[in-house]
């Protein structure tokens, strides 16, 4: 620290009047003499370099009281706000407020999923085989995956991970409590934390294995949606990873960089029209112990890592409330905001995020309801044996995913850079910026592929409901209930209207970016216009596999 | 104690002010260092420093209010004005998430808020009426400039050695 000791003599030295101090009061040392005879040195009286430079030019350019200088941009950012409106909920729904606030809040949601969750895993095991005459099958894919795509993701953000029954027992090893908290301190947070406590590596900080991770459950949907011993296994797997991840590493491992779920919620939670968030930016500054990511008495740290005094977007914020009891100023807050306010992919991995599932929208489109048997065949090796057809389709998407859609990608963008050349950006800010266009065409893509799913199928969840276990019960009289496609003939026409919107959000939240990484409004028209072009085609290209 | 504007204060105010955001900054910086002593070494024992660096001016200007004033009787702080003089804060809600902190990171981190506190004083320095205070604001933003400058040129070191 040898520089920082010249700068505090440089500071010493600094005095320019000598002590000429002449306020009230007795003093007659200036404070940098005092401050130099307190460390018992002597101020020389010369100006440091920057200090003879500094003065009137230097100073602030507004010559009024002074004002906050602190970075305003900054929670601005934060709060969402690129002109946009915000409702605090809890300033509007206090008993929101006191509900988030119970400690026992996250324990009580879960507790029912959990239960129904393990509920599930004795179905697949002694229920009936056949997918659509399982509870777990179509609960899970079916009823819960259209609820989590067409509602809480749009509405609720990473609601789901609140009451997600996964880290359950993570989490409980770590913590040793279920309700209460314990303050304590490990490492930087103010916990007591139990379990993992490595950092998770370096080199895996990021949503590579999320991305593949999906990407292999997809390859395997077929088999998923008509095996529920296939999906007991998955969850089972995905339960011991959560487990065990919360045995080595701190935190939840797990949901930042493993959990397929999380990875396509942590996505499309950017769209979602809620958000948590800091109320007063000052007040985070202000804050000493940052206690939303490092703990208290009252709330766990974050167990996400997320510091929600410089949060800017919903992707990595799993909503478990812990904040707003940690927060020693009361200053978080849920906010209802408009469709699509986080607009910023930061990274490749999150680019290919966005190609990842927009491409297996259009597979799962195509496997599961599409009238290609000879695809239908192809994924369902089990059923065909046929494994050659199998790692065809499967290295067919891969391609897809991984070079296909961004290199499609890459032409447009770098069509747009050369329309723009008044103002050059790196193709690496266009890529990812643009690829963020892939996010709500994508979720519209999901949904629009998600209503078939319930509407046609949606009978068979009637049935299962009422003889789970296909025991030849009949709790609610509904289990002889035929199976019933609702409105069949409507749904091309319903998909066609949801990816019409799911382009319309696209084009304009393109433009935001495009407007946001431009100087020039005409440079950032230039820039988008291609990336438009080649939204359209893509739109088309689902467009023609929901209605042909 | 209600919120009051800086404006408002006395010197002797300002100076106990100022003893708590060096306090208050010691105690952040500390919280970083230890955030980040697993992800990014080179990082935390900078925030250590300058954490250490913090405390040390705090109790330089609490031996210049004994000086000036004698034992203190009160505080004033961070939270007893409505204006942000300095604070240091991440810049990215993620950095826990992904591993984005460094050396280069955290000394742009700390050059932001010292930048800030140099230029609260002396924009103060311009509207302070009374020529006690106007002193004591011109010395506090030279205060600050020490650790700005120090900052630069080890930002600029490293800019070299990349």
């Amino acid at each position: 620290m040898s520089d920082a000791k010249e700068t505090q003599k440089d500071l010493q030295s600094a005095d320019r009047d000598g002590g000429n101090s002449q306020g009230a009061g007795p003093p007659t040392m200036s404070v940098a003499e005092m401050l130099a005879a307190a460390r018992g040195e002597k101020a020389d009286g010369q100006q440091s370099p920057k200090a003879a430079q500094s003065g009137p030019a230097e100073s602030v350019a507004t010559p009024a009281l002074p004002k906050p200088v602190a970075d305003r941009a900054a929670p601005a950012a934060a709060a969402g706000a690129q002109g946009t409106w915000r409702i605090n909920l809890f300033e509007t729904v206090p008993l929101l407020k006191r509900i988030m606030k119970l400690r026992s809040f996250q324990f009580l949601v879960v507790l029912p999923n959990v239960l129904v969750f393990y509920l599930f895993f004795a179905v697949a095991l002694f229920g009936n085989p056949m997918g659509n005459q399982n509870l777990m099958i179509m609960i899970v894919w079916i009823l819960w995956w259209f609820v989590l795509i067409v509602f809480l993701v749009p509405f609720g953000s990473r609601v789901w991970c609140t009451v997600c029954p996964l880290p359950f027992f993570g989490d409980w090893i770590q913590r040793r409590e279920l309700v209460r908290v314990r303050p304590g301190k490990t490492g930087a947070l103010k916990n007591e934390f139990h379990g993992g406590t490595r950092p998770w590596p370096k080199k895996l900080r990021n949503i590579w294995m999320q991305n593949i991770g999906f990407l292999a459950m997809a390859l395997f949907s077929a088999l998923l949606v008509t095996r529920p011993m296939a999906s007991l296994f998955v969850f089972a797997l995905m339960v011991a990873a959560a487990t065990i991840f919360a045995m080595i590493w701190r935190l939840r491992a797990f949901c930042n960089y493993l959990c397929p779920i999380s990875g396509f919620l942590s996505l499309y939670a950017m769209t979602a029209t809620l958000e948590l968030r800091h109320v007063d930016g000052d007040v985070c500054l202000k804050c000493k112990d940052k206690s939303c990511l490092t703990g208290s008495e009252n709330g766990w740290a974050c167990p996400w890592g997320v510091y929600v005094g410089k949060l800017d977007r919903n992707n990595y914020c799993g909503l478990c409330m812990e904040c707003v009891k940690s927060c020693p100023s009361d200053n978080i807050s849920l906010f209802l905001r408009p469709f699509g306010t986080d607009i910023h992919l930061k990274h490749y991995d999150e680019a290919w995020k966005a190609f990842i599932m927009l491409v297996l929208a259009m597979v799962y489109s195509i496997t599961l309801l599409g009238p290609y048997g000879w695809v239908k065949d192809l994924a369902n090796v089990t059923w065909t044996g046929n494994v050659v057809g199998f790692l065809l389709y499967s290295l067919c998407i891969i391609l897809a995913c991984l070079v296909v859609l961004p290199i499609f990608h890459l032409i447009a963008i770098s069509a747009g850079r050369a329309l723009a050349w008044k103002e050059k950006l790196s193709r690496k800010k266009l890529f990812i910026g643009y690829a963020y266009t892939l996010v709500p065409l994508g979720l519209f893509a999901w949904i629009a592929f998600s209503f078939p799913l319930l509407l046609v199928n949606g009978s068979y969840i009637l049935q299962v409901v009422s003889d789970p276990f296909g025991w030849g019960w009949d709790l609610f009289g509904t289990a002889e209930v035929p199976w019933t496609p609702i409105l069949p003939d409507i749904v091309p026409y319903i998909q066609t209207v949801i990816m019409m919107i799911g382009l319309l959000y696209a084009i304009v939240k393109g433009y935001e970016v495009a407007r946001s990484l431009y100087q020039e409004r005409q440079s950032a028209l230039w820039s988008f216009a291609p990336t438009t072009v080649y939204l359209c085609i893509l739109t088309s290209v689902f467009l023609v596999f929901f209605t042909g | 104690m209600p919120q009051q504007s800086f404006s408002e204060l006395t010197a002797e105010e300002v100076l106990l002010l100022a003893i708590d955001v060096e306090r208050s900054n010691g105690i952040r910086l500390r919280t970083f260092s230890e955030l980040f002593v697993d992800y990014a070494p080179d990082a935390a024992k900078l925030f250590a420093e300058m954490a250490d660096e913090e405390d040390e001016h705090g109790r330089l200007l609490e031996a210049t209010y004994k000086r000036r004033f004698g034992e203190a009787q009160r505080t004033v702080t961070e939270d007893d004005v409505q204006e942000v003089i300095e604070a240091h804060d991440l810049d990215d809600g993620e950095h826990l998430v992904f591993d984005d902190m460094n050396l280069r990171r955290a000394l742009q981190i700390i050059l932001k808020a010292e930048h800030q506190a140099e230029a609260f004083y002396r924009q103060a320095t311009r509207a302070a009426s009374d020529p006690e205070l106007e002193e004591l604001f011109r010395q506090l933003a030279e205060f600050e400039d020490g650790h700005v400058q120090w900052i630069e040129t080890r930002l600029e070191t490293l800019r070299e050695s990349a």
